[in-house]
């Protein structure tokens, strides 16, 4: 490739200070937030829809790969240049075009970062309802990649639930629009298709999101269980009596252990598990709603349920949840999530065999997540430096997301497949699936130009890195090995 | 079996009629088809066959009434994963004694089957409160033009694992393939409901209580907007108010707990300061009404002769615009019915060929100047012909071009049905 002049015409466009070309530059955009990682040839920062095409041409011309990235915390390594390439980074797009307050509308440019949206929103009485837990980093175009969820999406859906229009730019330079500001856009819906298609099928630079009215009134509860099995069974309850609150996320023991010993949340350090559950509308009938919910915990032997109605009480409940994943850092040097989900029916016993899983590998697991949408997230705590540990790590992970499919579940509710779980889609996809998918694929992306070797099973041009990741897995480089500073706890979530 | 008359379309009969009894049966056939180079329509109550072009080629009607079983109700994870054939009454009606339901109430759902109100992608008042198929829909299972079974999706509330294959063959009328097992997320039917009425002078004066219920943080079930003319249909079956000096009416369902649906009908009486008449439905009434709503404004199929029935896609606050497009051509007694805060409004209209093409032209110029969408859902094939079946056709259907040829190569499904595929 003749890489002085592919900068030469990148320079061209962008300007000396919107290209990344040096190997000590390049290097910080060689990760996400997963465990995968890979090194882009050049980096750009496009501030419009022009230069994204203008980037996509040059990368034509020269057969590069190329790679979309926004914030860069994403959990499964679609951001991530394994194949080198052209990456584009979306973060200078970061323009809210338009806030509709009478028809709950937002427009913005794929960079926006996902609580700007709320906030920008937030003086009409309205928000943005997807709430991954790094919404203060996470970008609105990583999100419509991901197709990423949040505590609160049980009751009010994932991100493809609130995107209505996009405007996208092909892998061969063309600019589409799909969808629009009103519901029903006749044809087949590109725009679902393409949120949560990871990167591969086109380049999102703009978007039409929804807006919701803001709740009037929230109540929390904190619900103390002595087993994970009682508060398992409390959330399959919930769900069966037809209340569907705004969020159920549980913590269990060892959760609960790291929580506390690095912030004062207030849970009991002897609870077997809590659930948090988020109740929220109209104030009329919400105490009572609570007290319901109350009532189905107490029934299945929750020692104490705390309602609070006070912010600040709330926020500190919640607080607890939000810098869980950072907190783990006190229990062990490094973790592995998984995002598996299972039907809600099936937590209890789920959840009895990760504990086995993990026992089995000598392995410490601690689970914090989404419990009312049935979306696990076991952290499996291990040392990096132990290549034996990484290694049961690593292979207790992929036995925790088999037994999800085999009670019925899926691979991944929100983090996506990315590099991390491409080779476990078989589990759940029969060739003849993911032939249909690979064709929907070329029906976009007929060059794989866009986020190669992502999201489907390895293939024989991608078999090399995926041995080259094989080889790395054995001998780690890069999992996380101090806790993230305090200000940055709550984006690893 | 007499073919001509329950299969015929747009004229044309099929040669070949078959009710396969299980998802391994509906490959099998379409196996044979694709080695006989048969044109397939696939087939449910037929209750929505009038919506797209009527098929170019017609050899094969693939008839899924058989396929009507209940596959998996997980009712403490609010799923329930069913064959296509299924209609959504039967289904309603077995859910119920859970508690639970499928809140979608499409044009025609007493008869529509679920693989049908999926292929057409329509939806009916309670979209408000629920979202439409689009939004329940967890998984699908779906038979291929060549008789290969894919599946996407799963029976759980959160997944991303591979692309999202249920919101491509939601609304595809069929072309990609044959809808033949849907899973979805099901709903607690709310613990109580009421239904308000409210009739107004003109259609601006109803914006303050649909733009009013659309940022509602009580979430309405539904808020339907119904012309005079459609509110007469109405009346002439089930006993509601009447207000001869009402242009428009307004039907506000709140549901939840009692506390809640008491504070969402004091609020729209509230916001409809500007209404004639306001009004809270007996029970039965109400029950009544709403099982009859979905189908007002939208042909039925075989669509009657001299109608046409529309579709456009609007915002919510161009609803005034929309009604006074729809009610321009005084030759032309219009039908129409919005989903008030959803900015979606179905019409119907009646008189000769030339004047329904003219009342349609003006529908379509009027969608594209609004940065909307316009539909023709029923009615004369030679005006959809003419028209095309809809705009705006953006550079984009070069795209669904593309996914057509990819999965029905030979284009033997449905064929013609969207004009261009």
């Amino acid at each position: 490739m003749k890489r002085a002049q592919v900068r030469q015409e990148l320079v061209e466009i962008f300007g000396p200070r919107g290209v990344l070309w040096e190997d000590h530059h390049l290097l910080l955009y060689e990760y996400d937030a997963s465990i995968d990682k890979g090194r882009p040839d050049f980096v750009v920062f496009p501030t419009s829809t022009e230069q994204v095409v203008a980037a996509v041409r040059i990368a034509n011309r020269y057969g590069l790969p190329i790679v979309v990235r926004g914030a860069g915390t994403g959990l499964s390594g679609g951001a991530v240049a394994d194949q080198g390439g052209l990456m584009i980074v979306t973060t200078r797009m970061r323009r809210i075009l338009e806030i509709d307050p009478v028809n709950l509308r937002a427009v913005v440019q794929p960079g926006v970062v996902n609580i700007a949206v709320s906030q920008a929103a937030a003086a009409h009485g309205l928000y943005y309802a997807p709430d991954p837990s790094s919404q203060k980093a996470c970008t609105i175009g990583g999100n419509i990649a991901e197709n990423s969820g949040g505590p609160h999406c049980l009751a009010y859906g994932v991100t493809t639930n609130h995107v209505l229009g996009l405007e996208v730019v092909l892998p061969d330079g063309e600019v589409v629009e799909v969808g629009g500001a009103a519901f029903d856009w006749p044809g087949y819906d590109l725009t679902g298709l393409i949120v949560g298609s990871e990167g591969t099928l086109g380049i999102v630079t703009q978007a039409i999101l929804r807006l919701m009215p803001a709740p009037e009134a929230v109540v929390t509860l904190l619900a103390v269980f002595d087993t994970v099995d009682q508060a398992s069974e409390a959330v399959s309850a919930i769900i069966a009596d037809g209340t569907i609150p705004g969020a159920i996320e549980m913590m269990d023991h060892t959760a609960i252990q790291a929580v506390e010993s690095a912030k004062r949340c207030g849970y009991p350090m002897d609870a077997g598990a809590v659930l948090l559950i988020d109740v929220e509308g109209l104030p009329e009938g919400l105490e009572e709603l609570a007290h319901h919910i109350a009532r189905i915990c107490e029934h299945f032997d929750a020692r104490e349920v705390r309602i609070a109605t006070d912010p600040a009480e709330r926020e500190r409940l919640w607080s607890g949840r939000k810098g869980a994943f950072g907190a783990m850092g006190r229990l062990a040097p490094s973790y592995y999530v998984q995002d598996g989900v299972v039907p809600r029916d099936q937590l209890p016993r789920v959840l009895r065999q990760i504990q086995e899983i993990g026992q089995r590998y000598g392995l410490t697991i601690a689970n914090v997540f989404h419990a009312g949408d049935g979306n696990l997230h076991p952290l499996i705590l291990f040392d990096e430096r132990d290549p034996e540990l990484t290694r049961r790590a690593v292979e207790a992970g992929a036995e925790i997301i088999r037994a999800c499919v085999e009670a019925g579940g899926t691979l991944t509710g929100e983090h996506g497949v990315g590099l991390e779980k491409r080779d476990l889609m078989p589990l759940l996809f029969s060739p003849a699936d993911l032939e249909a998918m690979a064709r929907i694929k070329a029906a976009f992306n007929p060059e794989n130009r866009l986020n190669p070797c992502k999201m489907f099973p390895s293939t024989k041009m991608c078999l090399e890195t995926w041995s080259r990741r094989k080889a790395r897995m054995t001998e780690p480089v890069r999992y996380r090995t101090t806790p993230p500073p305090a200000e940055m706890e709550e984006l690893w979530i | 079996m007499d073919l001509t008359t329950r299969y015929s379309l747009n004229g044309s009969v099929p040669a070949i009629v078959r009710q396969p009894q299980t998802v391994e049966e509906v490959a099998e056939t379409l196996r044979e088809a694709a080695r006989s180079g048969w044109a397939v329509v696939p087939w449910g109550s037929g209750a929505h066959q009038g919506i797209g072009h009527a098929p170019t080629r017609y050899d094969l009607a693939l008839d899924l009434i058989r396929l009507s079983r209940v596959l998996r109700h997980r009712p403490a994870n609010l799923t329930i994963r069913v064959e296509a054939g299924i209609r959504l009454a039967d289904l309603n009606a077995m859910l119920a004694e859970h508690g639970q339901w499928l809140p979608l109430d499409p044009p025609f759902g007493n008869r529509a089957t679920i693989g049908g109100i999926l292929a057409t992608g329509l939806s009916g008042p309670l979209r408000a409160r629920y979202g439409s198929a689009r939004d329940l829909l967890i998984g699908i299972r779906v038979a291929l033009a060549d008789g290969t079974l894919i599946q996407g999706g799963g029976e759980v509330v959160k997944n991303v694992a591979g692309y999202d294959l249920p919101k491509l063959f939601h609304g595809a009328l069929g072309t990609l393939g044959v809808i033949v097992e849907a899973a979805f997320k099901l709903w607690p039917r709310p613990r109580a409901e009421a239904t308000w009425v409210f009739s107004f002078p003109r259609v601006e004066a109803a914006l303050p209580l649909t733009l009013g219920m659309l940022r509602h943080p009580g979430f309405p079930l539904a808020v339907e907007v119904l012309n005079a003319r459609a509110w007469e249909i109405l009346r002439e079956e089930i006993e509601l108010p009447a207000d001869p000096g009402a242009r428009v009416w307004v039907l506000v369902r709140a549901g939840g707990w009692p506390a809640q649906v008491e504070r969402i009908g004091r609020d729209a009486v509230a916001a409809a300061s500007g209404a004639r008449a306001r009004d809270r439905l007996p029970e039965e009434t109400a029950s009544a009404l709403w099982a009859r709503v979905p189908s007002v404004a939208v042909l039925p199929t075989p669509a009657p002769v001299g109608a046409l029935g529309v579709r456009l896609g609007l915002l919510p606050s161009q609803l005034t615009e929309g009604a006074a497009a729809l009610e321009a051509l005084e030759e032309i007694p219009v039908l129409w019915r919005a989903h008030g805060t959803l900015g979606l409004i179905y019409a119907e209209g009646h008189g000769p060929l030339e004047t329904l093409l003219r009342w349609a032209q003006a529908l379509r110029s009027f969608a594209l100047a609004h940065r909307g969408h316009f539909m023709i859902l029923g009615g004369p094939e030679g005006i959809k012909q003419t028209l095309g079946l809809w705009a705006p056709l953006r550079p984009e259907v070069e795209v669904m071009r593309r996914i057509k040829a990819q999965l029905d190569p030979e284009g033997r499904l449905n064929p013609g049905r969207l004009g261009w595929a």
